[in-house]
């Protein structure tokens, strides 16, 4: 339980939470009730109904989903929820010194110009700088699916955080876990690691190396993901759908049992036959049918692509899969 | 209960005087109501141009269009489809042109034949030396140079990206460009998008994008890099804004998109729905290239190899042969694709 330090109501909170968004006011604030201005939101601009209808329709045209989909299945969760991102701008300039590899040539070889014999590795000092600006984004809550946490964020404009309209659709709003400060070390970290990642491109060992990290503008931003579950025969599948682009983010889904009969059906049958022409080709059905090596040539080649189709189309029955939408 | 959070912040247009809505990361604004464009301190920006759109109807046609030309044995596309979005977005760009040296060593390897001579016995029991080639590894230096002069572009809008943004940022064309002019656009109520990426960051951006790119092209033949040094000169900064629009279509039931280049109204990017009769149709051709690559291979086998070789192969019965194995083979993994494919995604 919390207390917002500006409207005085309690409101629930999760352990870890540290950065609080008060359900009644809208104010986001630290645990000491300190405000916190930079905090922003993407506008919802599908609702339940939309994101529901933009799923269905998108998810109908995968591969092998029932026909009837878009009338059988029922929605029996739908929520949605505002994730949190910090998001930093960071100005990094890298000077390093270090040992980079280097080598020198030895005994050409008389057949072909310019080509060596041997190689001989030494190290030799270098040295140069990096300037970088890196954008980092930070998920707010940790045990955020991955594929939400590297959907893009919107193009739309960003607006100040307004409570008012994540209770339109009833969203729940996630706190962040993590103080603006923690964002801002942990974005310094990052830029930190990709500029010794740059060097390491050029340098092997890193001797010294003087960094001027700057963590400049550091934001929140809360993103609106309708978070949807529904139930198609007897199975329930999830799905997550943004709500400012209605892009399906990843979702589960039905195959018909028509389709995985059919694709392991099929496969199986162009294994077997695959399978015997090469047998055949081979000659290894001789004792057993009394026929010679036959066909060898064509058994082996057209044994061995239906074998390889046959097992692709066994898999695409047999297997039951995510999909995402391309950004 | 719930009050909305402090109001968006207003900018003054320092031409007309009239309050435009802001975004809180904006920093150059566009006026909503006359349309000049300044930073947010209210300072002129330098060249600011922009692409005209066209209207709605336009845009269709193009898409229709696009449709028409990839809607190969589906000759229901472009009456079947129901358009369910075609907003026209101006979004903002900039573009510089960037001149970058490179300058690399490393190395690479190449297999260097070298003859040689070994001692074999023959059926009779006699000794005789014969040569034959092998192939041995060779180490070659590599000190070059790049040097490239290129257009980059960039959204100027942060951590954002659409469906299509590279295809689209790729069919700008400079020379096509008019002085930014808002009464121009203003009847086809566009959604103007600001920056949010200011000039400076725009240039440190597309340096570093332009050094990666040629430390990757650098390394890309070699079997090891070991210097890079690239120097960057972003030259001719110009802000852009630019008409794209996001059309999302129904076929029977199902949702596609295409990324619309609003400029020109034809379609940069789009998916292609497949039909059962085209799915049935490409899984034929595979069934059908498993045959062709089977008849390829007992030619190829028949002519020169296997048991019933002939004395002296027949080239011309080797070349069919194997031309129709691969044929075959092309055929079969294009065919089956097509089969487990969900959609098309084509350039327009």
């Amino acid at each position: 339980m919390a207390k917002c330090a500006f409207c005085d109501a309690n409101f629930e909170t999760g352990p870890g939470d540290v950065l609080l968004v008060c359900p009644y006011c809208g104010t986001a604030q630290t645990t000491d009730g300190k405000k916190f201005k930079d905090h922003y939101m993407i506008r919802v601009h599908f609702d339940q109904g939309e994101a529901q209808t933009t799923l269905l329709d998108w998810v109908s045209k995968q591969l092998g989903v029932p026909e009837d989909l878009n009338v059988a299945a029922k929605f029996v969760k739908y929520q949605q929820i505002w994730y949190p991102f910090w998001i930093s701008r960071v100005d990094a300039h890298t000077e390093y010194q270090g040992m980079g590899r280097d080598a020198n040539f030895y005994n050409e070889w008389p057949q072909r110009r310019g080509a060596y014999k041997r190689i001989d590795f030494f190290w030799k000092p270098e040295s140069g700088a990096f300037t970088r600006r890196h954008e980092i984004n930070i998920a707010g809550v940790k045990n955020i699916d991955e594929d939400v946490r590297n959907h893009p964020i919107p193009t739309r404009a960003k607006e100040y955080f307004s409570h008012a309209h994540a209770e339109e659709f009833d969203g729940k709003v996630l706190h962040s876990s993590m103080t603006e400060d923690q964002a801002k070390k942990l974005a310094h970290q990052i830029a930190h690691d990709r500029q010794t990642n740059l060097v390491l491109q050029e340098v092997s060992k890193i001797e010294s190396r003087n960094d001027k990290i700057d963590v400049g503008e550091t934001f929140l931003i809360h993103v609106p993901v309708w978070e949807l579950e529904y139930r198609y025969g007897n199975k329930k599948y999830k799905a997550s759908v943004s709500a400012a682009t209605g892009y399906v983010i990843e979702s589960q889904y039905p195959r018909s049992m028509s389709f995985r009969a059919g694709g392991i059906g099929v496969g199986l049958i162009m294994l077997l036959i695959g399978a015997g022409l090469i047998m055949l080709a081979l000659g290894v059905l001789y004792d057993l049918i009394g026929v010679g090596p036959y066909l060898q040539g064509g058994g082996l080649v057209s044994g061995g692509l239906l074998a390889i189709i046959g097992l692709i189309l066994m898999y695409k029955g047999a297997s039951s899969k995510e999909a995402k939408e391309s950004v | 209960m719930g009050s909305e959070a402090e109001a968006a912040d207003m900018f003054k247009c320092p031409v007309c005087n009239g309050n435009v809505k802001t975004g809180p990361d904006d920093v150059v604004i566009s006026c909503t109501y006359c349309g000049s464009t300044s930073t947010i301190e209210g300072k002129a920006i330098g060249d600011h141009l922009m692409e005209t759109a066209v209207d709605a109807d336009e845009r269709m046609k193009g898409f229709q269009s696009f449709l028409d030309k990839n809607k190969g044995m589906n000759k229901s596309l472009v009456q079947g489809c129901k358009v369910v979005e075609n907003r026209l977005i101006y979004v903002p760009i900039w573009t510089a042109r960037v001149k970058a040296d490179s300058y690399y060593k490393g190395y690479k390897t190449v297999q260097v034949p070298v003859q040689k001579t070994r001692t074999v016995r023959d059926s009779d029991g006699h000794s005789r030396t014969e040569t034959y080639t092998d192939y041995e590894t060779g180490y070659v230096p590599v000190q070059d140079e790049l040097h490239t002069d290129t257009d980059e572009r960039l959204l100027a809008r942060k951590g954002a990206r659409f469906y299509g943004l590279e295809d689209y940022l790729a069919t700008i064309n400079l020379a096509k460009t008019i002085q930014y002019d808002f009464e121009k656009i203003k009847d086809l109520e566009p959604d103007l998008l600001n920056a949010e990426i200011g000039q400076e960051e725009f240039e440190k951006t597309v340096h570093g994008r332009v050094a990666d790119n040629h430390r990757s092209q650098a390394a890309s033949g070699l079997t090891e890099l070991f210097d890079c040094r690239t120097t960057t000169n972003v030259r001719g900064t110009t802000y852009l804004q630019a008409p794209f629009s996001l059309v999302r279509y129904k076929f029977q039931g199902d949702l596609y998109k295409a990324a619309i280049d609003g400029n020109t109204g034809k379609v940069v990017l789009g998916e292609i729905p497949i039909t059962r009769g085209q799915r049935i149709m490409w899984t034929l051709l595979g069934l059908i290239g498993i045959i062709v690559a089977g008849v390829g291979g007992e030619f190829f086998m028949g002519a020169g190899f296997g048991i019933n070789a002939l004395p002296e192969a027949d080239t011309m019965q080797i070349i069919i042969g194997l031309a129709a194995m691969i044929i075959g083979i092309i055929m079969t993994f294009g065919g089956f694709r097509v089969l487990i494919m969900t959609q098309r995604t084509k350039k327009g």
